[in-house]
């Protein structure tokens, strides 16, 4: 837990893919697991992610303690096999927040020239 | 309600199989909904697609399971029961675990020797510090009808190669001569002596115990001594400083620089080096020609030239310095670049330094070995797989109480480790004892304790391993497949599969010994016929001695030969340049052609007195012999042989008669044709060769045709006799016969190790044959048993056993007779004289198969056939 921490503390900072498949987390609320985060990302942005991409992104999360898994259900069209459902930690929210509030500030002090570009005809 | 998925079942398993234990759930699930959905949406190929290449993308780190091997995985405590397990089948099926234990012993010994002999082969000249980039210019000239490929060089062309390419550091020459030297009265014929330029410490690294040995090398009279050769002359003086003298030259060499004794494994070998500077002293100087081809040639590369640019540079270098030399000559030189660390292995050529190795024969035993070490592991699956249901209770307690699979196959594995690691041991134990006598037989200084070097015990223990494994894993992968259920209720049945496999192994072991059979009976009957070979000349109690050009010996030649005719048990004494036990020069020649122009050629020559003919018994077929009647004969004389006469196109011997031919500058004319005869070895064809006679100058050996009885006496009085009359030379002399057979050293060899390799592999498979027909026996019990019941008699069951394995033998001999024919028919071929290979060798073989197979099956198969079936039926 040290070692998770201490990653935090650095300022880790998140990858695209990786904000992206915690913020999906978010929506999906309690029923994010694999097939369902797939889906997501797939249909809101058009990107096709194979699984196994997918969970090294969610392994990579998970290792830095942004995200924690609990065993779900087993279905019979996943052939007896349990499902994982993810959730936030703290650590991933303080993560999202910190990486919005980066955003955020990029937006405010850029405004000005922002303006100038977008709206220059 | 449950809906089936069918998930491309295939590539499940391999997921199942490289993927991490604890993610398979969710992973596995996931992919399956996905297969899932998509199926419904999109239909079952899109589907199928979709989940392989979802396998495929699954191969990343953080999936696949941590790459392991199981054995290494297994606990320390299941390790030991493995191995106290192991122990106790060895010890509990004593005969069994010997027969294994002693083909793995013999298959692992016959690799080791052979792979020392290998490694030996391949660690020529490696020891000098340079060594990489030494080379030797070799050559190949042209002559107007032949081509030679010379490792002898022009004297001119070291200087030559140094003024004009800056890429050749340093260069040195090496000149092969003899001498006898003297140190009082101690005096020895040296005939490891070589002349060496003076930059050959510069470019060679062998070891200066004391002395300088630069200094040695330059200056004229003064000479570097091994230590070994050395101690010849001065006991335990220290030589430095001390003088030798040798006849002919007054001056004294000084002793300037001692080395240790010259490495087995260097081709240059040596026991005293003298230099250029005194050779040009006593001979006379021959640094500016040409054509003058005895000198070695030795460069020493930039270490970043490339030999192949510098070599693409020499057609230039020629044009530019001997051009027009060439053209007037009418022969043209071609130079190449050997790498010093390759001359060893590499075909040898004319007048080359050493005898080289020999590679189709490392490649032979190579495969030889492999082959051994196989039919050993065969023996072993055949053994392990045919005991097998012995273990089957334990192995089903094993599962019951909670084995998985692969536990089992790794306590399989571990016993068949610790059974090769016995043979290991046993193997070294044995080729201690055997490497004398394989030193004697390859003819080489292999140590044993070159096993025990670094990298050597890695690769040692390595093979162990393999061995281990290779012959451990199919009867470990068959075996841990048991089922507990129908091991534990008693009625365990072999596979058809399992008999299948276990009878193709046999065929292939008697296969092998089949070949090996075959091919020695042909090796043998092809070394025979080399030997019994009619020569074209007697060549039985024939002494010769070789005086290499003794000057005083030359003189005196007459009053020697009068000497040794007068000894009684001396039939013929003839003195002559060489005698057929060594390759006469080949010299230029020019032969009247059927048109009556001369022709320029070359051809061997011989150099002969009166009495050649008679002493050697050699047969006319036209014209007479050289006879003192003829004055003319001495100065005019030719006599031919029937290969020249077909070479220079006479046609008839008789039409040879009166042409003339010129040779070494004497003209003359054709009076006599002699039958054919061996004057090289049997490896090549006749070639066409003049005799003439002597002058005085040319001489350098004796031949003498003795009685056939009390040789000792007649030796020790010829000794006797040579040491009056020549008191400065030591009495040297070989017979002929012994000398020329070993020219055949090699086939003798081959023919001896080919005959050892044989007898372990069919003792091997004999041991194989052992064991598993005991098995059949024990099978067989009840069904023996029976037949007897039925009135069957003993005869009777042994036949029907026996035509079992006699099938084996049929099968092996009908896939053996091919290959055999085929190896053999190319192994032949190289030998211009050469034995008909016929059927019935590999006929005889197959027999011979047939005979060991039945001697190793019949002791149980009687037996079996004569216990009282009362005893197998009884339990029932």
């Amino acid at each position: 837990m040290v070692f998770k921490i201490e990653l935090y503390m650095k300022g880790t900072n998140l990858g695209e893919f990786q904000e992206i498949v915690l913020l999906i987390i978010l929506v999906l609320d309690d029923n994010a697991y694999g097939v369902s985060i797939r889906e997501e990302i797939k249909k809101r942005m058009d990107r096709k992610i194979s699984r196994g991409a997918l969970h090294a992104a969610l392994s990579r999360l998970e290792d830095k303690g942004y995200i924690q898994s609990s065993q779900g259900e087993a279905t019979p069209v996943r052939g007896g096999r349990r499902k994982k459902y993810y959730t936030l930690t703290k650590y991933g929210v303080k993560a999202l927040e910190k990486a919005r509030e980066l955003r955020e500030q990029l937006w405010q002090e850029g405004h000005t020239a922002w303006q100038k570009l977008a709206f220059k005809k | 309600m449950k809906e089936e998925i069918k998930v491309p079942k295939r590539f499940q398993q391999f997921f199942h199989w490289f993927c991490k234990k604890e993610l398979i759930d969710e992973l596995d699930g996931d992919l399956a909904e996905i297969f899932h959905q998509i199926r419904e949406e999109e239909g079952i190929r899109a589907a199928n697609m979709f989940y392989r290449l979802e396998v495929l993308k699954m191969i990343r780190p953080s999936v696949v399971k941590k790459l392991s091997f199981h054995f290494l995985n297994t606990h320390p405590i299941m390790l030991k029961n493995y191995i106290k397990i192991a122990l106790r089948n060895i010890h509990k099926q004593m005969g069994y675990s010997l027969l294994k234990i002693m083909g793995l012993t013999l298959g692992l010994a016959t690799v080791f020797l052979i792979f020392l002999y290998l490694q030996t082969e391949r660690s020529f000249d490696r020891f000098h510090d340079k060594g990489e980039n030494i080379y030797r210019v070799i050559n190949d000239l042209q002559t107007p009808d032949k081509i030679f490929n010379f490792a002898v060089t022009p004297p001119v062309l070291a200087a030559n190669l140094k003024n004009d390419f800056p890429e050749v550091k340093e260069t040195t020459r090496i000149f092969q001569m003899n001498r006898i030297f003297e140190n009082g009265n101690i005096k020895y014929e040296e005939t490891e002596l070589l002349a060496v330029d003076s930059t050959f410490s510069d470019i060679f690294s062998f070891a200066v115990l004391d002395g300088n040995l630069k200094e040695a090398l330059s200056l004229p009279f003064s000479m570097a001594i091994t230590q070994e050769a050395a101690r010849k002359y001065f006991g335990d003086q220290n030589p430095i400083g001390q003088y030798l003298t040798t006849d002919g030259i007054g001056q004294p060499f000084e002793i300037k620089a001692i080395l240790d004794e010259v490495p087995f494994n260097s081709h240059i070998q040596f026991d005293l080096l003298i230099s250029f500077s005194t050779l040009d002293e006593i001979n006379p100087p021959q640094g500016h020609r040409w054509f003058f081809l005895s000198y070695y040639t030795y460069i020493l590369l930039d270490k970043n030239a490339d030999p192949n640019v510098l070599e693409s540079k020499f057609p230039d270098f020629i044009e530019r310095n001997l051009g027009d030399i060439q053209r007037n000559a009418q022969q043209s030189y071609t130079f190449y670049l050997q790498a010093l660390q390759d001359i060893h292995l590499s075909p040898q050529l004319d007048v080359d330094f050493g005898a080289s190795g020999n590679r189709p024969f490392l490649r032979i035993f190579s495969i030889i070995a492999i082959f051994i070490l196989l039919l050993a592991c065969v023996n072993y699956i055949n053994l392990s797989t045919a005991r097998s249901s012995r273990r089957a209770g334990e192995i089903g307690i094993r599962k019951v109480v909670g084995a998985r699979t692969r536990q089992v196959a790794t306590q399989f594995l571990v016993e068949s480790i610790i059974i090769t690691f016995i043979a290991f041991v046993l193997a070294l134990a044995l080729s201690y004892f055997l490497l004398p006598f394989f030193n004697s037989i390859s003819g080489m200084q292999h140590n044993f304790g070159w096993f025990f070097q670094f990298p050597n015990l890695i690769y040692l223990s390595l093979a162990v391993l393999v061995v281990g494994i290779l012959a451990g894993a199919y009867p470990a992968l068959i075996i841990s497949k048991f089922r507990p259920i129908t091991t534990l209720k008693g009625n365990f049945q072999f596979s058809k599969q399992g008999n299948i496999l276990r009878n193709s192994l046999t065929v292939f072991q008697l296969l092998c010994s089949i070949i090996l059979i075959g091919s020695t009976i042909v090796i043998f009957q092809q070394f025979k016929h080399l030997k019994n070979q009619d020569l074209g000349y007697n060549k039985e109690a024939m002494v010769v001695m070789d005086f290499r050009f003794d000057r005083i010996v030359q003189r005196k030649h007459q009053a020697i030969k009068d000497k040794f005719s007068q000894n009684p048990a001396v039939k013929s004494v003839s003195v002559g340049l060489t005698p057929p036990n060594i390759n006469p020069p080949n010299w230029y020649a020019m032969y009247e052609n059927n048109t009556g122009e001369m022709q320029n050629s070359s051809m061997y020559g011989y150099i002969v007195d009166y009495d050649f003919f008679d002493t050697y018994e050699i047969e006319f077929l036209a014209g007479r012999k050289f006879d003192q009647n003829f004055l003319t004969d001495s100065s005019e004389a030719y006599i031919v042989n029937e290969a020249a006469v077909k070479f220079c196109g006479w046609g008839n011997p008789e039409d040879a008669l009166g042409k003339q031919f010129n040779q070494i500058g004497k003209s003359g004319k054709i009076i006599g044709v002699i039958r054919d005869f061996n004057f090289e070895s049997l490896h090549s064809e006749i070639e066409p060769l003049a005799i003439q006679l002597y002058s005085p100058r040319n001489l350098s050996s004796f031949s003498l045709r003795i009685q056939n009885d009390n040789i000792q006496e007649t030796i020790a009085n010829l000794e006797k006799d040579w040491n009056e009359l020549i008191p400065h030379r030591p009495f040297e002399f070989v017979f002929l016969d012994e000398s020329l057979n070993a020219k055949y050293q090699s086939e003798s060899r081959m023919s001896q190790l080919f005959s050892y390799f044989t007898i372990l592999a069919v003792l091997i498979s004999c041991l194989g044959l052992l064991g598993l027909t005991s098995f059949m026996m024990e099978r067989h019990r009840k069904s023996i048993s029976i037949r007897k019941v039925f009135g069957a008699s003993p005869q009777q069951i042994v036949i029907y056993f026996s035509s079992y394995f006699s099938k084996l033998v049929v099968i092996a001999f009908l896939i053996g007779i091919p290959i055999g024919y085929f190896a053999m028919n190319s192994w032949l071929v190289q030998f211009p004289y050469r034995i008909d290979l016929s059927v019935w060798v590999f006929t005889m073989s197959g027999g011979i198969a047939l005979i060991f197979t039945l001697l190793a099956t019949l002791s149980h198969t009687i037996k079996a056939a004569h216990t009282n079936p009362i005893k197998n039926l009884r339990s029932e």
